[in-house]
């Protein structure tokens, strides 16, 4: 906690009561107990004066005094440190007059807070003439009440001054005021408060007459209004990431999607476009795990990479965990992200219409019914790529025709303060097509011809229940049920059909019979039923050989896969319960139930498999220096079962086991100034029992893999930002890492021994998402007149890659086979890199909001590849590049009806 | 009486103008401008660079048959193949034929210090040589009892042997470049290709497609005219015109269940051209037609290929020249 230095300069005297506007020091730094700076510091809503004292009185004594003021969130006097004394009943009377004040609290961009600051009240002797005797007030002749632009939130301690006289007032918490006895005529009335900007209104006055006037104050921070999603410490992690959905929203690139931006955060590789892989740590996409309000889902982006599938306005904040998390998440060797969705809504309503070169949304929250306990919010949206590509295209070509929708609904009682209800649908379908025209040959084969189409969908319906039972015992339960579709078609002969039906339940109890203990018992259930359905117009051994007979294929199955995985933490904070010290040690017990009917082995019921295994993990952050220096570290297994590909035995039970990752992180972080923090993070990964394809699998009776490979990643990520303070915000990552497998069946002739810590050897290979330097640099500035600039850089090291060549010509198929050159993925393709623009443009109306933005992305860029590509002999090879550069505009409208 | 004064919506800016939201404007302007910018974008090849399967502009294996094109036990094939070479390529190849059962990588055979000349017909057939050109045309022999361990329904279907083709500059084999250079055979200058010859019992064996004619814009081209002349910086349909009932033949398979079905084949063509553009490469039965541009410079000659396979394991071909005119 740094210190609070708020000076606010006042003067009082008994002949003439001072106008107690607080002014803040612009240079002084202010405190608070989070880490947010503070916005808005303290303000008196109501002066009180104090009398001044006899005897001082009585002596011609002057004094000031200087007190230091603890003032709640509530903006309550919650003690008073004389810090001066004045003596002769100066201090008294300062402090009754205090404690009598009232006061507006200070706030950070995420709401009220504490703070302490220190405060003069000056005594003044102001001999004078006699006063006269207080004549009859005039009457109030100009009343009104001053709204907040867009918000039409009401603005409380609004200075009005009408200027050329004497006459002031300020907005009461309504924003409401009243002026007597104003000059009839025009009068210029001018309101100031800060945070927003300076008012002039010219208004008539008319002798004899009552004028009302409503008065629009313009914010200054429009932009700040809308941070609510950080990227913070989850509750007993210790990676603490923290970025405002605004900057997220304002970095080119993401398309606006507040979780598009965890692919510029230390630990996450670049993934080619349009995957939406997440490759943390040096872990395959399937280690990852992805979470929504803590259910597992499976995927989090659409399938062309660009856009998430929530609502960005629905998101409150989220979970970046690249490694080094609790027991709390699990089946997982690699990161984790969740994604909170809002508890609490805008109380008179928010609708929001956005849409670019990609997609339309529009999006709905607000407190409904007639106390307003009924929070709602209701989102959707559809892209509308599959539209507009025929139109530059036309219809004799491939078409590629990618289309999405997702919608959302979350239903958020207000029950009590220690009672939380919530209930949240979502879904989203995606559909991948290629069309082809019917006399437009896909190569030589006759059965994998025609349209191509992938589609995907996924719906959940999650609840919530959140109970305080005793000021030291919680309970939440999270109950979930989703089913998810799969299908892959191609032409008229090829399908592959799964259907999941999912129910979760992740409850956790969180109990604290010490201030320094406390005990997390949970569960992290996950089952559900499967079931798949396969067809083709020829088996894979038949479309291998161009000369085989072909003859259609189909086969179908079902299971259940059950996974209970109870966990237990402790919470030890050793420094009386605070969070100086946090050591989290926790065991999850890993149990995965799968059974399997039907399938290639037709009707015959196949054993079913059963793994277990134990995950002990420890975590610990110390505050070294409080709010400013912290170490940190982690240390634990992780245990992720097969993927549900691999656990299918072919006419046999299978025998592939849980992967495993030991994983350590540690690191340090450090606020340099009120704005500008970085950490360091260390990481080392070792994974093993990995899963690999079995060279001896043989076909029926066999499993085609097996737990035999093996992993290291290890590495270093920095991560230094500046907050949105001020104008300014930023944030630069980089990670310097290497990966690397061992596949028992990728072995080449290799003098090097061989180096188990650092993955090296004759059996070792670089991992596809090897990327040695991993750069990212994200800014923006508020430029005058609501503009706003940011800008985006990206440097990345080239994926490895194998090279091919010697092609020999397969007469029958007229195709070349090529024939990999040395080992497995040692060459490396280029780097990317790619630098993006992003200029925009608020217009703030009475009602409603306009932001227009012009996206320019991959302005400057290397060639990017992707892909290497060879030729028909492999002769010749290229790179599929990334994307092109892409002038990307769009707009987004908010209504406060 | 009250006066109710409801301000109009107040300005939103001051007026001013203000430098740096310009300034703005201007790098975003800058950075448009520059929209497109790839650093070292001509240092690699773009996918569009590559060589096109279409195009002869090397020397290429474009096809290989066997006649006839499946076999009995004991029955002797021909082996043939179309091999073409760039435009005005006036280099001479050697052919190496290999076979071997098809299983593993391929022929294996060790050909270091194997000398044509003076090796006997057992070790020649022990190596699985079938031929060398020129001088040896390549004929295979299906051994008797080749199908003797296979049960009677797969007699029917048979199984594969794989003729090997290696395809090399013949001066590569002269004395002093073998003995006294080794490094002269450059490997890049080696074609390989390999197709599955079919032996089996089948009642109904495979035959190679029969082609009657060459069309340009569905007129056969005559037989007796060697280079057709054509326009510059035209579009040509070109097709291929299939022998009735031998061009798609009827034939029986005894399927996994063990019923008879009675199939048909479908065909494809592929082409190839030592000029211009061809924008199907690949045309699939019914359509056996692809769309030429012919070059646009007058003069300009080359070939045309089409290689029709039946999926069986037949293939024929057909090689027509042409030469661009004045238009």
């Amino acid at each position: 906690m740094s210190p609070l230095l708020l000076w606010m300069a006042l003067d009082a005297s008994a002949q003439q009561p001072p106008a107690p506007e607080p002014t803040a020091d612009p240079e002084a730094p202010l405190e608070d107990e989070g880490e947010l700076p503070i916005v808005e510091g303290p303000a008196i809503v109501e002066y009180v004066e104090a009398p001044y004292p006899e005897e001082a009185k009585a002596q011609g004594l002057e004094a000031i005094v200087k007190l230091r003021i603890e003032l709640t969130g509530e903006g309550e006097v919650d003690g008073i440190e004389v810090l001066e004394p004045a003596g002769h009943g100066f201090d008294e009377a300062a402090v009754d007059a205090v404690l009598a004040m009232t006061f507006s609290p200070a706030r950070t961009a995420e709401g009220p807070v504490s703070v302490v600051f220190d405060f003069e009240y000056g005594f003044e002797l102001r001999p004078g003439p006699t006063p006269p005797e207080p004549e009859a007030p005039p009457p109030v002749n100009l009343e009104g009440e001053v709204i907040e632009m867009a918000t039409r939130d009401p603005i409380a301690g609004v200075t009005v001054v009408v200027d050329g006289t004497e006459l002031s007032t300020e907005t009461d918490a309504d924003g409401r005021f009243e002026l007597r006895g104003v000059p009839s005529g025009e009068i210029e009335l001018r309101l100031l408060h800060t945070g927003h900007v300076t008012l002039t209104k010219e208004i008539e006055i008319v002798e004899g007459e009552i004028t009302s006037a409503k008065l629009w104050m313009r914010s200054e921070a429009y932009r700040d209004n809308e941070v609510v999603a950080v990227y913070e410490r989850a509750k007993d992690e210790v990676t603490r990431r923290t970025i405002t959905i605004e900057e997220i929203r304002r970095v080119p690139g993401t398309f606006g999607d507040p979780i598009k931006v965890v692919q510029t955060l230390p630990g996450a590789a670049r993934t080619p476009f349009g995957t939406g892989f997440l490759v943390i740590r040096g872990a395959d996409p399937e280690d990852s795990g992805v979470y929504i309000d803590g259910i597992r889902v499976p995927i989090i982006y659409h399938l062309t990479g660009t856009t998430s599938v929530l609502s960005p306005d629905l998101i409150e904040s989220v979970d970046y965990l690249p490694g080094g998390y609790g027991v709390r998440y699990g089946r997982t060797m690699g990161g984790t992200v969740n994604v909170n969705t809002k508890r609490a809504f805008e109380e008179d309503g928010k609708l929001v219409w956005g849409t670019d070169i990609l997609d339309s949304q529009v999006y709905y929250e607000g407190r409904l019914g007639r106390d307003k306990r009924q929070g709602l919010a209701v989102g959707a949206r559809r892209s509308y790529i599959d539209l507009f590509i025929p139109l530059f295209l036309g219809e004799s070509q491939f078409v590629f025709k990618p289309r999405y929708w997702d919608y959302q609904l979350k239903w958020v009682p207000e029950l009590d303060a220690t009672r939380d209800l919530s209930l949240f649908v979502y879904g989203s379908d995606d559909l991948l097509r290629v069309e082809t025209p019917a006399d437009v040959a896909q190569g030589s084969d006759r059965d994998t011809q025609g349209n191509l189409q992938v589609r995907y969908s996924s719906h959940r319906i999650i609840g919530r229940w959140h109970e305080a039972i005793t000021d030291d015992l919680e309970l939440e339960v999270i109950p979930s049920v989703g089913i998810d579709g799969t299908t892959t078609g191609l032409g008229d002969d090829f399908t592959i059909q799964s259907t999941n039906v999912l129910p979760q339940v992740r409850a956790e109890l969180s109990w604290r019979p010490l201030p320094v203990l406390e005990i997390v018992p949970g569960t992290d259930l996950l089952g559900g039923w499967y079931g798949f359905d396969f067809r083709s117009a020829a088996s894979f051994e038949q479309l291998g050989d161009p000369l085989a007979e072909r003859e259609p294929v189909g086969f179908d199955g079902s299971g259940t896969f059950w996974s209970p995985d109870p966990y237990l933490r402790l919470n030890l904070r050793p420094f009386e319960g605070s969070d100086r010290w946090l050591v989290s040690p926790g065991v999850r017990y890993n149990l995965v139930y799968f059974t399997t009917n039907g399938g290639i082995t037709g009707e015959e019921e196949v054993p079913p498999a059963f793994n277990q295994s134990v995950d002990l993990r420890v975590l610990s952050r110390y505050q070294l220096v409080p709010d400013k220096l912290a170490l940190k570290g982690a240390t634990g297994l992780y245990h992720q079962p097969p993927q549900p590909q691999e656990s299918i035995g072919v006419g046999t039970a299978s025998t592939v086991g849980f992967e495993r990752s030991w994983s350590t992180t540690l690191g340090w972080e450090q606020r340099l100034t009120q704005a500008i923090q970085y950490d360091v993070d260390l990481f080392y990964r070792k994974m093993d029992n990995l899963v690999v394809f079995d060279e001896s699998f043989t076909g029926l009776g066999t499993n085609p893999f097996v737990n035999g490979g093996d992993g290291r990643a290890y590495g270093m990520e920095i991560m230094a930002r500046h907050d949105p303070v001020g104008r300014f915000f930023g944030w630069v990552s980089y990670t310097l890492s290497r990966a690397t497998r061992r596949d028992p069946f990728e072995c080449v002739e290799d003098d090097q021994p061989e180096n188990l810590l650092l993955g090296n050897g004759p059996c070792w290979y670089p991992f596809d998402f090897d990327q040695t330097h991993i750069f990212s640099a994200q800014a923006g500035y508020d430029l005058p007149r609501d503009f706003g600039i940011s800008a985006q850089v990206q440097y990345v090291s080239g994926n490895p890659s194998s090279v091919f060549n010697a092609g020999i010509y397969d007469a029958d198929s007229d195709v070349y086979s090529g024939f990999r050159v040395g080992q497995l993925n040692d060459d490396r393709m280029p780097p990317y890199f790619q630098t993006s623009l992003r200029l925009d443009r608020l217009w703030t109306f009475k009602r409603w909001q306009l932001e227009t933005y012009v996206d320019l992305l991959n302005a400057v860029r290397g060639i990017n590849p992707e892909f290497t590509i060879y030729n028909y002999d492999y002769s010749e090879f290229a790179f599929v590049r990334g994307l092109p550069f892409i002038p990307n505009i769009g707009l987004e409208a908010k209504f406060y009806p | 009486m009250r006066r109710s004064h409801d301000a109009p919506d107040p300005p939103i800016h001051t007026a001013r103008i203000v430098g740096r939201a310009a300034l703005g404007g201007v790098v975003v302007a800058a950075m448009a401008l520059s929209g497109g910018c790839v650093i070292n974008g001509d240092r690699w090849a773009r996918p569009a660079d590559l060589a096109q399967g279409w195009m002869v502009d090397r020397t290429r294996i474009l096809g290989i048959r066997a006649e006839p094109a499946e076999l009995e036990p004991g029955q002797q094939a021909s082996l043939e193949a179309l091999i073409a070479t760039a435009p005005g390529d006036e280099i001479q190849l050697g052919l190496l034929w290999l076979a071997c059962p098809e299983e593993g990588v391929g022929c294996t055979t060790d050909l270091g210090g194997f000398d044509l000349e003076t090796a006997t017909p057992e070790e020649l057939a022990a190596l699985g040589f079938i031929g060398f050109e020129p001088g040896l045309p390549p004929t295979y022999t299906a051994p008797p009892g080749i199908l003797s361990e296979l049960d009677d329904s797969a007699r029917l279907e048979g199984l594969n042997v794989l003729v090997q083709l290696t395809a090399f500059p013949l001066d590569t084999l002269q004395p002093q470049a073998t003995a006294t250079e080794p490094g002269a055979l450059d490997f890049n200058e080696i074609e390989a290709g390999y197709k599955r010859l079919v032996v089996s019992e089948a009642p109904t064996p495979n035959h190679n497609p029969a082609l009657v004619a060459l069309t340009i814009d569905g007129s056969a081209v005559p037989p007796q005219i060697e280079a057709i002349r054509l326009e510059p910086g035209q579009p040509y349909e070109l097709g291929i015109l299939l022998e009735e009932g031998l061009g798609r033949e009827r034939y029986v398979y005894l399927n996994s269940g063990g019923q008879i079905e009675e199939r048909v084949e479908e065909p494809y063509a592929t082409w190839y051209t030592s000029g211009g553009e061809l924008l199907e490469s690949v045309t699939l039965w019914p359509y056996m037609e692809s769309t030429w541009i012919s070059p646009a410079e007058p003069g300009a000659q080359g070939t045309w290929y089409v290689v029709v396979r039946d999926r069986r394991g037949g293939m024929s071909w057909w090689r027509q020249d042409w030469q661009i005119g004045p238009p």
